[in-house]
């Protein structure tokens, strides 16, 4: 990641309002200087992406530098997504971390296959959640 | 360091015999759970993981967890080499990460823009390699759940 002067803005696409409170936590816990926005479906996330809808401005989406990513989203499928992510021209390069419960095999290669950068289990403790929040900050946001 | 999984299987592409030989010395201090491979140039690089003669044996030559690519190096650079193993469908899967002199901006982006997982500009200083190097075996061996070996 280059480093700059401007906040690091981190897209969150999760549907489960406990696993956002545990990503805000957690990132919290971390200290992660970096300012996290959330979307809550596979529709908002493109509109996001897109500036369509309620993200037109560009004060209401300013560009990720990093996308945690969901798999199993309402509204779109995640593999969808990912293509769709990869094809625009402005999202091509935008490195996409999987935050994801689904432990198959499948799903692991073929994110991999549609260019995601990093692939991560979702955690099942609290302790958990802060270690990952901690190495995926020191890794990607610091 | 837990050892309840398999090294980390590292394919390093670099030309220069030094940062080969300084790469190897700072994985081994780095107290990681590895296995390193080096090749020379982007064309070696693509050979072995074509398992193309001399690199034929799967057994002596496995697929990698992980690609470390120098971008500057003869015969295919880093970044066509990039772009050759993206398009295979047999390659493409393969956590790539730039460890590179080159910080400028456009060789980040452009990396990034053909499907570089991560970039990092490589320090000058051993002790700093080191620094870079440990952090960085570590994600890839536990942070990260990597694809599949064997398809």
């Amino acid at each position: 990641m280059e480093t700059t002067r401007q906040t690091i803005t981190v897209l969150v696409a999760e549907d489960d309002p406990d696993d956002r409170k545990f990503i805000k936590k957690a990132f919290g816990a971390a200290k992660s200087e970096a300012r996290f926005i959330f979307v809550e479906d596979g529709e908002e996330l493109m509109d996001y992406l897109k500036r369509r809808e309620i993200y037109k401005s560009e004060d209401a989406s300013p560009i990720p530098d990093l996308i945690i990513l969901d798999l199993y989203l309402p509204k779109r499928d995640g593999k969808s997504l990912l293509k769709e992510i990869r094809a625009s021209a402005r999202h091509k390069k935008t490195p996409i971390l999987i935050l994801t419960g689904s432990q198959s095999d499948e799903d692991l290669l073929e994110s991999f296959n549609l260019g995601v950068n990093s692939y991560h289990q979702k955690p099942n403790t609290m302790t958990e959640w802060i270690q990952l929040a901690k190495e995926l900050s020191s890794y990607w946001i610091v | 360091m837990p050892e309840n999984h398999a090294p980390l299987a590292v394919l390093m592409a670099e030309d220069d015999p030094d940062d080969q030989k300084l790469t190897r010395k700072a994985f081994e201090r780095a107290g990681l759970h590895y296995t390193l491979t080096m090749v020379n140039d982007g064309e070696e690089l693509m050979a072995y993981l074509r398992r193309e003669l001399p690199f034929e044996n799967l057994g002596k030559h496995p697929e990698p967890d992980l690609i470390l690519l120098d971008l500057n190096m003869p015969k295919k650079d880093g970044r066509a080499a990039l772009q050759e193993i993206r398009a295979d469908e047999n390659l493409r899967h393969i956590p790539i990460v730039a460890l590179t002199t080159s910080k400028a901006e456009q060789d980040v982006l452009r990396s990034y823009q053909l499907g570089i997982n991560s970039y990092i500009t490589k320090p000058v200083t051993f002790d700093d390699l080191v620094k870079v190097v440990k952090p960085l075996g570590e994600y890839w061996s536990e942070i990260v759940r990597l694809p599949q070996r064997v398809k």
